[in-house]
């Protein structure tokens, strides 16, 4: 007997029963840490560099910013003391700051870092670049107080601030000043950065000395607290294996998943499955500077023969899942608009009368789409085949999703393309408003629509300033808003008292052993 | 032997002229991947200016076969290490995987090909030659799939995905590797069991090993000493193929098990048009196909005295 099971043998018999021990006993090992599965790789992890959602929801807890949004797009303050006094010109932004608010380096934030960040951030933001040519000058009057001085006003300047997306996030003066690529990730944050492995993982850690905003905790405002030790966001590029392992219990929370993986979950002991609070927006954006959607009559013709149901439903599945609205914002929101004129009317006749008017001869209308984004590829399907019910020639043209960023800006290859953005907490922050975005909506009613909403003076002039936007949505038809989808996460019953906002935010939630 | 490695540095450079066109032809922009859909055509120029994204190709070219004959990869676009590093860090996993996935292929094609053309034509040989052809049929992200949703979603026996928390040891590390193992080595077991029922039934029907039957000997020497020998020059062959064919299978498991790479790196780099990166992983792969056919050659020559170079 002793000779059948060898001391070698033993051994490898010990490896075996130890490689195939349950899992579960990894996962209580770590019981002091939150796994959460993201998307994918972040990369480069500069907050004000990068308009990408994934580096946001990690970046947002070591760095912070001087305002944030709750979740109805009120700004308050976060690194602020209060809100701005602005005054009455609107030109002068006189912002006060937290005492005492230390750093992850044990440095402690004063006016001069703060204004060295925002000039960092003017610098190399590409969200800032809208504020950058109305902004004079910054200066620190005081340790506790910073001033923006403006050439004219712009009403966005604070929920700009308070945007967590090419954020202008507060670092110390040496790290802001320095030039080059961010090497140090120093913030306030409730957590520290403690280790960025490509591919495998980001560890933070809970910082001890933390100072809190004061307040309620609404969304990304009021107290922060880090109530578990160490956060970890795991690289899971597959949506099915990020459900997987939120089953198998290796992952707390699983981010951004798809339909099918999403209801993967449905009726697993000890899990979730969840919607974020505010919905994203799916769009056909078309070429409205060459070809044939430069046409105005094309876009309406396109806008008459959409199904926005249909396009919805090929692309989140279950009516749960998804919203056929053409408001811009939704409802509850202070920019919502009940009048669409236009939006889901299906009227397949009336946009063959629109072509024959225009003289149409059956050019291609030229779709732009990618299967890397399975909910983009399904919804271009449906409304190519929208459109040629309506008589239209179509063209999908599928694509990875580098190559269509790419083609896009070349205005004679495309007539439309299928995009998604989260609501933003301003209108002037999504890109269908920008001229030089793929689609170069640019009229001179809509640049003064634009200008009187980013000059008004008072809520009231900006909601009419807004609404005439609206309005100039519908009878230009720069694009087709399909409608709304909700982003589907799932997490465990162990990870409590998440709130729903986009970006995930893993402050003040708690871990059950 | 000198010749061959001249040969070597030809096709490497070749290989490198090959990678740079096929990384820069293809359209996108590591840019304007960088910064996301609602990044305007301003804000890509900006940042491809930043990144030296800006120059001719030619120079580029130039630049990259300069820093490549001095063994230096470059930068890597997206992620913030130097492409040397992004390899160096990735690739015992690799490695690991590979070899796993090459002793689980090698372990169970060898024996169950000597087997199966040992008894040629009886129900083990019909059991172990449909069973190959299923398994070289089945794709490996799909073995990959259905070896999560029952070893770990439904058993909870091995993990789903990663390479195990930080700080894990080798052990922890080798129970993520099992799965994705699995998943390429069966495929390309069946490979093997097929080579070698060939090969061995070609040895099996010459003069010495009747004559070594005739001698006496038992069946165990004759399979082993006298046929398995001399068919092992061909099972290397596709031995040789394998391990090639398992670091390229390894793209495809890496990613469905999200295990951080080469492999996952490679199939990144391209998505986000990392061109540092896909270069320097494409290299690094084609020369480790290059020195495997070399090894293989050298192992020729070692294992058949009448190879000669």
């Amino acid at each position: 007997m002793e000779k059948l099971v060898s001391p070698e043998r033993r051994l490898l018999l010990a490896a075996a029963a130890a490689a195939v021990m349950p899992t579960r006993f990894a996962a209580a090992q770590g019981a002091h840490a939150a796994n959460i599965a993201v998307i994918g790789e972040p990369g480069v992890l500069d907050p004000m560099t990068t308009l990408a959602d994934l580096v946001n929801e990690i970046d947002q807890h070591f760095f912070e910013t001087l305002y944030a949004c709750d979740p109805s797009f009120h700004v308050a303050p976060v690194l602020a003391a209060a809100m701005p006094q602005i005054s009455e010109d609107g030109k002068r932004y006189t912002i006060p700051l937290r005492e005492n608010v230390p750093f992850h380096d044990g440095s402690v934030m004063t006016a001069d870092d703060v204004v060295a960040s925002l000039q960092r951030w003017l610098k190399l933001s590409p969200r800032a670049q809208a504020a950058a040519p109305s902004v004079e000058a910054l200066s620190a009057p005081d340790p506790h107080t910073v001033q923006i001085a403006l050439k004219q006003p712009y009403s966005p300047l604070i929920i700009l601030l308070a945007l967590f997306n090419g954020a202008s996030a507060i670092m110390p003066k040496a790290i802001a000043a320095a030039s080059g690529p961010l090497e140090k990730f120093v913030g306030t944050g409730p957590y520290r950065l403690l280790e960025h492995v490509p591919d495998r993982y980001i560890r933070v850690a809970r910082f001890d000395k933390y100072a809190s905003p004061p307040g309620k905790p609404n969304g990304f405002v009021g107290a922060r607290t880090a109530n578990v030790d160490e956060l970890r966001f795991i690289p899971v590029g597959n949506p099915t294996t990020r459900a997987d392992g939120l089953i198998s219990g290796e992952y707390h929370f699983a981010d951004v998943l798809t339909t099918e993986s999403y209801q993967q979950l449905a009726g697993k002991p000890g899990l979730q499955q969840g919607t974020m609070i505010t919905p994203g927006w799916v769009l056909l954006a078309m070429n409205t500077k060459a070809g044939l959607t430069s046409d105005l009559r094309i876009r309406q013709a396109a806008l008459a023969a959409a199904v926005p149901g249909d396009m919805l439903a090929a692309a989140f599945g279950p009516p749960s899942l998804w919203t056929a609205t053409g408001s811009i914002y939704p409802k509850g929101t202070d920019y919502f608009v009940a009048d669409t004129p236009g939006y889901d009317t299906h009227d397949p006749a009336k946009a063959r009368a629109m072509l024959k008017a225009a003289g149409y001869k059956g050019q291609p209308f030229r779709i732009f789409t990618t299967t890397q984004y399975d909910y983009m590829y399904k919804a271009a399907q449906v409304a190519g085949a929208n459109l040629q019910d309506a008589g239209f020639t179509v063209d999908v043209q599928v694509m990875d999703w580098a190559t269509l960023l790419q083609k896009r800006n070349d205005p004679t290859s495309w007539e439309a393309f299928v995009t998604s953005s989260p609501i933003m907490p301003d209108p002037t922050f999504f890109s269908i408003f920008n001229p030089n975005y793929a689609g170069w909506w640019d009229t001179p009613e809509k640049r003064a629509a634009l200008e009187n909403f980013v000059t008004a003076p008072n809520t009231e002039a900006k909601l009419a300033a807004w609404r005439r936007m609206h309005e100039l949505f519908y009878s230009q038809v720069p694009s087709l808003l399909i409608g709304y989808y909700k982003l589907l996460y799932g997490i465990s019953t162990k990870l409590q008292d998440f709130t729903p906002a986009q970006p995930p935010a893993f402050w003040n939630v708690s871990l059950a052993a | 032997m000198l010749r061959r490695l001249a040969g070597m540095l030809v096709v490497m450079f070749l290989v490198a002229s090959v990678v740079f066109v096929i990384a820069h032809v293809i359209p996108g922009d590591p840019a304007a991947v960088m910064l996301g859909p609602s990044a305007t055509a301003a804000d890509v120029a900006a940042l491809r200016a930043r990144l030296g994204l800006d120059a001719s190709l030619p120079v580029q070219y130039l630049s990259f076969m300069r820093a490549a004959a001095g063994l230096r990869l470059g930068q890597s676009i997206f992620l913030d290490q130097s492409v040397t590093a992004a390899l160096a860090q990735r690739a015992p996993l690799t490695l690991q995987l590979t070899a796993i996935a090459a002793a689980i292929a090698v372990g169970l094609g060898v024996p169950v090909g000597v087997l199966a053309a040992v008894r040629r034509g009886s129900l083990l040989d019909q059991a172990a030659t449909g069973l190959a052809m299923t398994a070289a049929s089945l794709p490996s992200f799909w073995v990959g799939l259905t070896l999560i949703e029952y070893f770990a979603v439904r058993w909870h026996v091995l993990p789903v995905a990663g390479y195990g928390p930080p700080g894990a040891g080798p052990l922890a590390h080798l129970r993520y590797l099992i799965l994705p193992a699995i998943a390429v080595g069966i495929p390309n077991s069946a490979l093997i069991v097929r080579f070698t029922r060939a090969s061995m039934l070609d040895v099996l029907g010459e003069d010495y090993v009747r004559t070594a039957r005739a001698k006496g000997l038992g069946p165990g020497a004759v399979i082993m000493k006298h046929a398995f020998r001399n068919a092992r020059t061909q099972v290397l062959t596709v031995l040789g193929l394998t391990v090639a064919g398992l670091i390229g299978g390894a793209i495809v498991t890496e990613t469905v098990f999200g295990l951080p790479g080469i492999g996952n790196l490679v199939v990144s780099a391209v998505l986000r048009r990392d061109y540092p990166v896909i270069q320097g992983a494409l290299l690094v792969i084609s020369g480790a196909y290059v020195l495997i056919n070399l090894a293989v050659d050298l192992l020729y020559a070692a294992l058949d005295p009448r190879v000669r170079y």
